[in-house]
């Protein structure tokens, strides 16, 4: 496969970085990873879901003019660590050569002429982006957060799954998981639905662990059955997910090819637990543990010709969890609970 | 035990630049930096043989350094890098002092001066780019993608995967345009281009 010259283009024209190094120079590409670095230090004290006014912040890139004129005078100068509620009245900051930050008030400062000479930086509300010689372009965020320059509030590997739970698989909250679905009202999925969802979790579980490698297994048949790996490389600490998923696939003939009740979840479990039984006796030095993720999408009293479901139905198997016996989780150090996460229909 | 002086001095780099950018910084992030760095060096014209240590793929890690692994080990245990606080999963590198007399006995060899832009491109290029988009971008890069799809280990950056590379830098070198003086605009394009994304990326995600 060779490059694929157009999407090339395509990204070139869409990215802040290109726009400012036309504009400023190879100096500008350096001032956009200080503007960046400190909004990354500003929203370690500042929450920008909070946030009650739009936060513009500035960089002057080495060589460029005098801004004073656009900007005025700096209320007050002060370490970029320490900024907290002074941000709660509209305001401009200005990046300073020692890395602190002025701060300015934004009224009647013209963000797009400030952009001819400064690399302006915006968080306003739903909307990220940085202008750059009067041109807006966006920030990428493929966190789960406001920012994707903002700490994540979670750490753990079994936070992060049950906030993808929460966030993404309840109501099908992510684009790639919305093709798992037969029809509109969400009582079916496609057959073959797995690669899918893997693509979707180990999407997620890069965003919110870009310090670990978080990767698909290639070899994945049934004495394999491990979907994604992730490994912390400054440890020999190892996760293993294994997902199952269960329902009724339908194809769009409407004709019922899978019915996954909760046994393949029990089945799942047995063939997680054997498999860590199976990778500790070849890498003995490595800890891995072993998640098995269910993703849940019964429905009860679902036929090959239903359309539509009364909610005592439709959503029956929400709140009922699977009993596992045995229980490997209570037995072994290596297995975690495993987590089950219901897909909810569309409400009729 | 002979440690690499190229893989010590890279190190040092790395934390020091990562520091001023307040980056969080594991040992993951160095490998990887310093990967990059490596691949800006091959954009620039240079010989990946002159870099001076190998990546392979590992069960420890891809791309993987053992040279840059061991300068790690090496520098905690003389006390210019101590280990901190588990952020989201991994531990936190951290630069106790700034490395003077090392940096005073190697920063001064001529071989390791000429590094130093791509080091500091990779950085702030990854800072730019976001450190998910650095990890997704570099396991997409040719010679890993084929590395992982082996069973076994293998080295990085060699082999036909090769060519595929070289062929994406004069595409992003076509794209970008200018001269060489900026380094960090390329790293950002190939890493976007590599992990597939664009700025509208969140707009596809529902709210």
């Amino acid at each position: 496969m060779g490059c694929d010259i157009e999407k090339m283009k395509q990204i070139t024209h869409d990215l802040a970085v290109v726009a400012v190094s036309k504009h400023f120079g190879a100096d500008g590409s350096r001032a956009l990873a200080d503007l960046i670095s400190i909004v990354t230090k500003l929203y370690r004290n500042i929450d920008p879901e909070r946030l009650k006014a739009p936060l513009p912040v500035f960089v002057v890139p080495i060589g460029g003019g005098d801004v004073s004129a656009i900007v005025g005078t700096a209320k007050f100068t002060m370490a970029t660590d320490l900024i907290t509620h002074e941000l709660d009245e509209g305001c401009i900051l200005g990046v300073t050569q020692g890395g602190k930050v002025s701060v300015f008030d934004a009224a009647g400062v013209d963000r797009e002429l400030l952009s001819k000479q400064a690399i302006v930086y915006v968080f306003d509300l739903d909307k990220e982006y940085f202008l750059v010689d009067g041109m807006p372009y966006s920030v990428a965020n493929p966190t789960d957060q406001a920012s994707p320059y903002a700490t994540p509030t979670y750490s753990s590997l079994t936070n992060a799954l049950q906030r993808f739970a929460k966030r993404k698989v309840a109501h099908t909250s992510c684009y790639i998981l919305e093709g798992c679905w037969a029809d509109d009202k969400r009582l079916f999925l496609k057959p073959g639905p797995e690669s899918t969802m893997r693509r979707s979790l180990e999407q997620y579980l890069r965003d919110v662990f870009p310090d670990a490698e978080v990767r698909p297994e290639q070899n994945v048949d049934e004495s394999h059955p491990v979907d994604i790996k992730i490994t912390w490389g400054d440890t020999l600490k190892r996760a293993l997910i294994e997902i199952k998923w269960l329902g009724k696939s339908r194809t769009s003939e409407s004709k019922i090819t899978v019915d996954h009740t909760a046994q393949r979840a029990r089945d799942g479990a047995k063939q997680l637990a054997d498999y860590m039984d199976a990778d500790l006796k070849a890498a003995p030095g490595v800890r891995s543990v072993g998640y098995l993720v269910v993703f849940d999408a019964r429905r009860r009293k679902l036929s090959e010709a239903t359309t539509s479901l009364a909610p005592v139905e439709a959503f029956y198997y929400r709140d009922r969890e699977i009993d596992y016996s045995p229980d490997y989780a209570a037995t072994r150090t290596d297995f975690h609970p495993p987590i089950r996460m219901f897909a909810e229909p569309l409400s009729p | 035990m002979q440690h690499n002086p190229e893989a010590v001095s890279d190190v040092l780099a790395i934390m020091r630049t990562n520091k001023d950018l307040a980056q969080t910084t594991t040992r993951v992030t160095v490998q990887r930096i310093a990967y990059l760095s490596c691949l800006l060096a091959l954009y620039d014209g240079q010989p990946t043989a002159e870099w001076g240590y190998k990546f392979s793929r590992t069960e420890i890690g891809t791309p993987f350094s053992a040279d840059i692994n061991d300068a790690i080990d090496v520098l905690i245990r003389t006390g210019t890098l101590s280990v901190g606080r588990e952020v989201r999963g991994a531990k936190e590198l951290l630069l106790v002092n700034e490395g003077g007399l090392l940096v005073a006995l190697i920063g001064g060899l001529e071989r390791l001066k000429a590094r130093a832009k791509y080091l500091s491109a990779a950085c702030n290029g990854g800072v730019i780019a976001s450190p998910t988009t650095l990890g997704q971008g570099l396991d997409n890069e040719p010679t890993v993608r084929r590395a992982l799809k082996r069973e076994a280990g293998g080295s990085l950056l060699e082999g036909p995967a090769l060519q595929l590379l070289y062929e994406q830098f004069a595409a992003i070198n076509e794209a970008v345009g200018g001269g060489k003086e900026d380094l960090i605009t390329p790293s950002v394009v190939w890493l976007s281009y590599m992990a597939g994304r664009s700025p509208t990326h969140r707009e596809m995600e529902r709210a």
